[in-house]
């Protein structure tokens, strides 16, 4: 496979870093939390941060107290807190992002027009490199209403071309029955789901299923084997794929058929899976979406980058105008990956391997939808 | 609590290396990039477990709904042959010390003394090599061909209840994985969910049946839960009394679960009590054929003493030590939690006979490793520890009037009676809720997979269909 020459994305420059600090730290027109932020830290950003460098040691989040009272405020107040003023006095429409809730109580954040469309071009830029079709319809299987996911994949499938059909799941039920040992009835929401897409699937044309990775693993027990001869492409997000699992969607499920990965948070952005190669190992490996969203994989006690190879701590920087990331740590935890393949010269900055949420595949919950 | 040697950490776990212990799809090992790890209660890694997805799970159960037939088709002397060259090969690696690192690893992790693991393989791996007399057994005919022809009765075929049965197997003792081994003997496809403490033994047989030439996909194995083969196989086999949720009531059968208890009137045999403390520590007193309560139709303080006399001479030991018979506890809150109970009816009453005889307190801790003392307690028949079995060697020992003594033993899976006359034991083979009634000579018979045990486990598996003409096609 090869890559066209031209893309969407590109390495953060120190440029971007003082635009999106002059914009989020502008004393009268910039981010309300971050200026108080600013002033509480007595980190006076604006003076101090020209790099990216900079940005790390003097902006990013200190994983406990001050990561903590950036995600209560992010529940608690108003989401105009975390836009820059000119961006508001500008006008424009303004996603209201919100998280899953499968940690405690939903965190909000935007998209604004322009990161959206930047996000579209991009998914459209990676769709191709997998050989996504365009011109047919899509289902879509994920959570609808306020996830970010549900409004991405019906503005995909409608730029290239198609409808997109869906059936809607709400993972925050699927918490309680999982907290209240609900088997039963995790089950047959489970069923519920299932029973929606044979319908679908039954009337419909489908080329395009995306689906939680979680409800992928379950495709063929629900629905057989023969249930979607139609389809032309997988795309899957939300947690962990087993590269055995990849394995066996892309050799024995569907075979030929393009098996996509998509990684992210509704707050932050979403890194698409590099083209697949031979020497991926069925590891599923992403590319973050540079330079609107870097993904470091940190190791946690010294908050450094963890060699190539390793694993650490997923860490998250969005520098966009209508919203700054500043080194988020996420739940996750990730395999740095040094740039490899037909890929690395287009995408050479590090990307991420096999990320996986600790508190989903350890202890005893009931396991979700995502 | 005491402790009988000193030292933070224990020895024995720091010599055993992580293992790699694969789940199986058919023959085929699966690891994880990410494997669970399986350490010894104290944070120790012991195993890396491979864990299989489920759609891992779904191949695994094509395969065996395949294998099926495969199983079917085969002769019986090939089948059985099978059957004993894996027993054989088993056998053999146990004897070479092959597979010693197993053995600690499985003792680490499941608190088992080591020799005491092992013979609870080679006893499994024995039963695995009767299988043919196990099952002619269990079949309408007495023959091991009825589970291949259906039998040769004119009016009904004895056939096959489902194509594949999923069977959680527990870790309380190695023995207990003749459950799936005589499902797969009668030629049924098994889907293995390994539990918690114990993910070595099946994996052991699973891996010796392959090598002896076992049919692909008629063995898949699952570390954990498995939800997908839960759905998806025909028939369930789940230990214990707690089932999912998700289980419809006619797919699941539970096994190995409940309650034995003995009868002792006023002629017991000399060796009586050598015999039941036997049979209350065999499998290390983690069996359901374990004697937990001691019904006493005379003096039950005298019972309760010439007990724990026997109970005295196997005291707590190393894990590694050859003459241990005790289990520990991986779970030091699980020990102590039992403990309160045990505490709480002393509290109210009841007597510690054993502690009375040895001296040893009720938590024992040593190597590290936390222990329950093995303990024989009189208490009164009200007590609720009265008919409780227990995880370690624990026999309650009350005095029951003969007119109470059948109801005092409803709910039993095994009753042994002593020297208590004949008309207990026809009331009590009369009473439906006692399984299984030994007396006589044969009273610490134990477990014997020849003889029903809940039920023949052919029963569940195998069902009478009217098929005519031709009812043996």
């Amino acid at each position: 496979m090869r890559c066209p020459s031209g893309s969407a994305l590109r390495p953060i420059t120190d440029d971007d870093v003082r635009r999106t600090v002059g914009l989020h730290f502008d004393p009268r027109h910039g981010t309300p939390y971050w200026l108080e932020r600013d002033r509480r830290l007595g980190t006076n950003a604006l003076e101090k941060v020209r790099t990216l460098q900079d940005a790390v040691a003097v902006l990013g989040l200190k994983d406990g107290p001050d990561q903590m009272h950036f995600e209560e405020a992010s529940r608690r107040t108003p989401l105009e807190n975390f836009v820059p003023r000119s961006v508001l006095d500008k006008g424009g429409p303004l996603w209201a992002a919100q998280t899953g809730g499968t940690t405690g109580p939903a965190k909000h954040g935007t998209w604004g027009a322009r990161y959206w469309a930047d996000i579209l071009d991009f998914s459209d830029e990676f769709l191709d490199l997998h050989g996504v079709p365009r011109n047919c319809n899509w289902l879509f299987v994920g959570p609808m209403g306020p996830h970010t996911t549900g409004r991405l994949v019906v503005a995909f499938a409608e730029r290239r071309g198609g409808m997109c059909f869906s059936v809607d799941l709400d993972p925050r039920i699927v918490k309680i029955f999982g907290e209240e040992g609900m088997t039963a009835a995790y089950d047959r929401y489970v069923q519920h789901i299932w029973d929606q897409v044979a319908e679908v699937t039954r009337a419909q044309d489908i080329g395009v299923l995306f689906c939680t990775s979680r409800l992928l693993d379950m495709l063929p027990e629900r629905l057989g084997t023969e249930a979607l001869p139609g389809v032309r492409a997988i795309v899957h997000a939300g947690t962990t794929m087993e590269p055995e699992t990849h394995r066996q969607l892309r050799e024995d499920f569907f075979p030929g058929v393009p098996v996509v990965g998509m990684y992210g948070t509704s707050t932050t952005g979403i890194s698409w899976q590099k083209p697949f190669e031979a020497e991926d190992d069925h590891r599923v490996v992403y590319v973050p979406c540079q330079p609107h969203v870097a993904l470091d994989v940190v190791d946690e006690s010294t908050g450094t980058e963890v060699p190539f190879g390793e694993e650490g701590r997923v860490r998250v920087w969005r520098l966009t105008d209508d919203a700054l990331v500043p080194g988020f740590w996420e739940r996750d935890r990730a395999r740095r990956v040094q740039p490899y393949g037909v890929a690395a010269e287009r995408y050479p900055w590090p990307w991420l391997g096999d990320p996986y949420s600790p508190e989903f595949t350890e202890g005893h919950r009931v396991e979700g939808v995502y | 609590m005491t402790t009988l040697a000193t030292g933070a950490l224990p020895a024995a776990p720091d010599t055993v290396a992580a293992l790699d212990v694969p789940a199986y799809s058919g023959s085929r090992p699966v690891m994880s990039s990410r494997p669970e790890l399986l350490d010894d209660g104290a944070g120790r890694p012991l195993a890396r477990l491979g864990t299989a997805g489920r759609l891992v799970q779904f191949r695994m159960a094509q395969e065996a709904g395949k294998a099926a037939r495969q199983l079917r088709a085969l002769d019986d002397d090939a089948w059985f042959g099978l059957l004993r060259g894996a027993a054989d090969r088993l056998t053999a690696k146990l004897a070479a010390g092959e597979l010693d690192p197993w053995l600690r690893a499985l003792s680490a992790a499941a608190g088992l003394p080591t020799r005491r693991a092992a013979r609870g393989i080679r006893t499994v791996a024995d039963d695995l090599g009767r299988m043919d007399e196990i099952l002619a057994a269990q079949s309408p005919d007495g023959t091991v061909a009825a589970y291949r022809t259906g039998g040769g009765h004119p009016r009904w075929s004895w056939r096959p209840a489902g194509r594949s049965v999923h069977v959680r197997v527990p870790d309380n003792f190695p023995t207990i994985n003749i459950e799936w081994l005589q499902a797969l003997a009668a030629r049924r496809p098994v889907l293995l969910g390994t539990s918690a403490r114990d993910p070595f033994t099946a994996v052991l047989l699973t891996e010796a049946l392959y090598a002896a030439g076992l049919p692909e996909g008629a063995v898949s194995l699952v570390h954990g839960d498995a939800p997908a083969l839960r759905r998806l196989a025909d028939q369930v086999l789940w230990p214990g009394e707690q089932v999912p949720q998700d289980l419809p009531p006619g797919k699941v059968k539970t096994y190995h679960y409940g309650r034995s208890r003995a009868v002792v009137g006023d002629a017991p045999p000399k060796d009586a009590w050598q015999r039941l403390a036997r049979e209350a520590f065999a499998g290390c007193g983690r069996l359901c054929t374990n004697i937990s309560s001691l019904v006493v139709l005379g003096a039950a303080e005298e019972a309760a003493g010439l007990l724990a006399e026997e109970f005295a001479t196997r005291p707590v030991l190393p894990l590694d030590d050859p003459a241990a018979t005790v289990p520990a506890f991986p779970d030091r809150g699980a020990r102590d939690a039992l403990a309160v109970r045990i505490e709480r009816e002393i509290a109210a009453g009841a007597v510690d006979v054993t502690e009375a005889a040895t001296g040893v307190p009720l938590r024992v801790d040593l190597d590290g490793r936390a222990f329950l003392r093995p303990t024989v307690l009189l208490v009164d028949p009200g007590s609720p520890l009265f008919g409780t079995e227990l995880p370690f060697p624990f026999t309650a020992v009350a005095h029951v009037p003969r007119s109470k003594a059948v109801a005092a033993c409803a709910g039993s899976l095994i009753v042994s009676v002593l020297g208590a006359g004949d008309g207990i034991e026809r009331a009590l083979a009369e009473e439906p809720g006692v399984d299984k009634v030994f007396g006589g000579e044969e009273f610490d018979r134990g477990y014997d997979p020849c003889d029903p045990h809940e039920g023949y486990l052919a029963d569940f598996l195998f069902k009478k269909k009217a098929v005519l003409p031709g009812a043996g096609a």
